[in-house]
């Protein structure tokens, strides 16, 4: 689309854009859809007791059962750490999985589509903005469960922390970016999908207990999924004695977190790519209850 | 023979072609077998989870799996009143029919409680199979006292039907993001409510609120409904306690109501 705007300038003897200007234009988008998604924090202030005080209150149901069933503390932290990352994992799928699909309700959608930028520069504004709010939130929740159940929590090993971090929430977001274009596709169903892929990725990824209690074959299989490796490499840094729990050893762990990083936003891009063009040539997905 | 449904008071044919259409949004997204397997699904990964933790953590005690097991099923009951909040975000963000349904009829509470309806009817369809399900593989000694059971169940839907308009009022005036509202009242719910351990567990002042929680006694109640052996609530006083939370949830809901409306914001949408 830039080459045939570019040659139409030239004919019209119009000056062609500045060298970089293709560059400039999707930092602008990606800043400018990341910006909304920052300045929401203070905007929906009724919602705000929701998003910090009420998850600690359902990560203190589990470390209460904890309580009741005698387990040692260091659970607890684990459960806190389960409650952390499932704040991402909602992001992820209310904020990324299903927004384009919400985008389309809005109307927003076809505008995405005549905007002279990529379309990833769109969903790398979403999850950069998605990143900074939700790490905000579970900031808060970590930092009142802290507080609250005096969990033991440790930090050895920044570096390993870091990379781990960082490989996971690109590889989370990444599925978010690879989510938004196939419950695009798959219209009416995308809400509740997103209901489906809760509990059930609650109880696989390990959220609430050590996921290797589901037994190797179980596990392995749900390591397809980054919460699961991303809460099983925190464990067995961020807690006493977590190396105990862990399903896989830490290095491999944010080895395959790394693949991830790369595969599921490259993924993103085909799927970005078959959208546009279901858009543009068919006339379908970007028109309402489609 | 067909029903006039013209001929009914304007509040109950607001109620029922709101359940109605709730029941039609809830379900016909796909076909019946895949929403069946839906229904299950979710609160089946819940129970396992429980399951899991009970097993890896507790020893596979029996008794309080009893207690977990039954807590959660009940859980399915109240967490309908959480999500019919999202009538809100659906008329107003999703199918722009606010204003219309506000102007049509009947009582916009009512709208509200035909989507309660609806959601505690696929709930108690959840609650049931997780139940039967622990009687026929989990092997729990389960034993329903009937009239126990009826009474439970009319007044978790006065709860249900309390919560869903609470959190609607608190809907209308939130932006995008029903989704919190759900999930964050569904910890406040797990955590004050004794679904997965006896209150007695939480420090003061946090023992105090679940004991105060008409939902705590309303958990226990149901309980002793399946042959539990807990100590019944009182049943005047529970009742009273539930009477009066409906009450005061429908004032709130009027008084939010008209607060929107006065505000200019009722169909004031967000996207972010």
């Amino acid at each position: 689309m830039r080459t045939q705007i570019d040659r139409a300038r030239t004919s019209a003897g119009v000056p062609g854009p500045q060298p970089g200007a293709w560059a400039i234009a999707n930092l602008r988008a990606v800043r400018g859809r990341a910006f909304v998604r920052v300045v929401a924090l203070t905007r929906d202030l009724p919602l705000l007791p929701f998003e910090t005080v009420l998850p600690v209150m359902a990560v203190a149901a589990y470390v209460y059962l904890y309580r009741y069933l005698g387990a040692p503390p260091g659970l607890a932290t684990m459960v806190l750490l389960g409650g952390v990352m499932i704040t991402y994992w909602q992001n992820v799928l209310w904020a990324m999985a299903s927004q384009l699909y919400w985008e389309r309700m809005n109307g927003n959608l076809e505008l995405y589509m005549l905007l002279p930028t990529s379309r990833v520069s769109i969903l790398l504004g979403m999850a950069l903005g998605g990143m900074f709010a939700t790490t905000v939130r579970a900031m808060a929740t970590l930092g009142a469960g802290l507080i609250l159940f005096r969990v033991p929590f440790i930090l050895p090993e920044p570096l390993p922390f870091l990379a781990l971090a960082l490989s996971s929430l690109v590889a989370l977001y990444g599925l978010g970016m690879m989510l938004s274009s196939l419950f695009l596709m798959w219209g009416r169903e995308a809400w509740h999908l997103a209901s489906l892929f809760q509990e059930p990725i609650d109880l696989l990824s390990g959220v609430f207990f050590p996921v290797r209690a589901l037994g190797p074959v179980v596990a392995g299989a749900a390591s397809l999924i980054p919460l699961t490796l991303a809460l099983d490499g925190m464990r067995q840094i961020l807690v006493p004695g977590g190396q105990a729990m862990g399903f896989l050893p830490l290095r491999t762990t944010i080895a395959i977190l790394a693949a991830m990083a790369i595969v599921f936003p490259a993924v993103a891009r085909v799927a970005l790519n078959r959208v546009e063009h279901l858009a543009k040539r068919e006339g379908r997905i970007t028109a309402r209850w489609q | 023979m067909a029903m006039n449904i013209a001929r009914l008071h304007p509040g109950l044919r607001r109620w029922l072609t709101s359940f109605w259409a709730a029941w039609k949004v809830l379900s016909n997204w796909t076909d019946p077998l895949l929403f069946g397997f839906y229904l299950i699904l979710r609160p089946m990964a819940t129970m396992l989870i429980l399951v899991v933790i009970v097993h890896a953590v507790g020893g596979g005690d029996r008794e309080r799996l009893m207690f977990l097991y039954v807590g959660n099923a009940f859980f399915l009951l109240l967490m309908a009143g959480a999500l019919a909040a999202e009538v809100i975000p659906n008329d107003r963000d999703w199918h722009n029919t606010i204003k219309a349904i506000y102007l049509a009829p009947g009582s916009y509470m009512l709208h509200v409680l035909g989507w309660a309806s609806a959601q505690l009817t696929t709930g108690a369809f959840s609650a049931a199979v997780l139940l039967t399900g622990g009687l026929l593989v989990l092997d729990l000694p389960l034993a329903i006292q009937p009239g126990r059971l009826i009474l439970v169940l009319a007044l978790t839907t006065m709860a249900a039907f309390a919560l869903s308009l609470l959190l609607a009022s608190l809907a209308l005036f939130a932006g995008q993001g029903s989704e919190l509202i759900r999930g964050g009242t569904i910890g406040a719910i797990y955590l004050l409510s004794g679904l997965l351990f006896p209150p007695f567990i939480l420090p003061s002042p946090l023992k105090e609120l679940a004991q105060v929680n008409p939902m705590t006694h309303l958990a226990t109640l149901f309980r002793a409904s399946l042959g539990l052996p807990v100590a019944v609530p009182d049943l005047v006083g529970l009742s009273l306690s539930v009477t009066a939370l409906l009450a005061a949830a429908i004032c709130v809901f009027r008084h939010a109501f008209r607060g929107v409306i006065r505000a200019g914001i009722i169909d004031r949408r967000h996207n972010y």
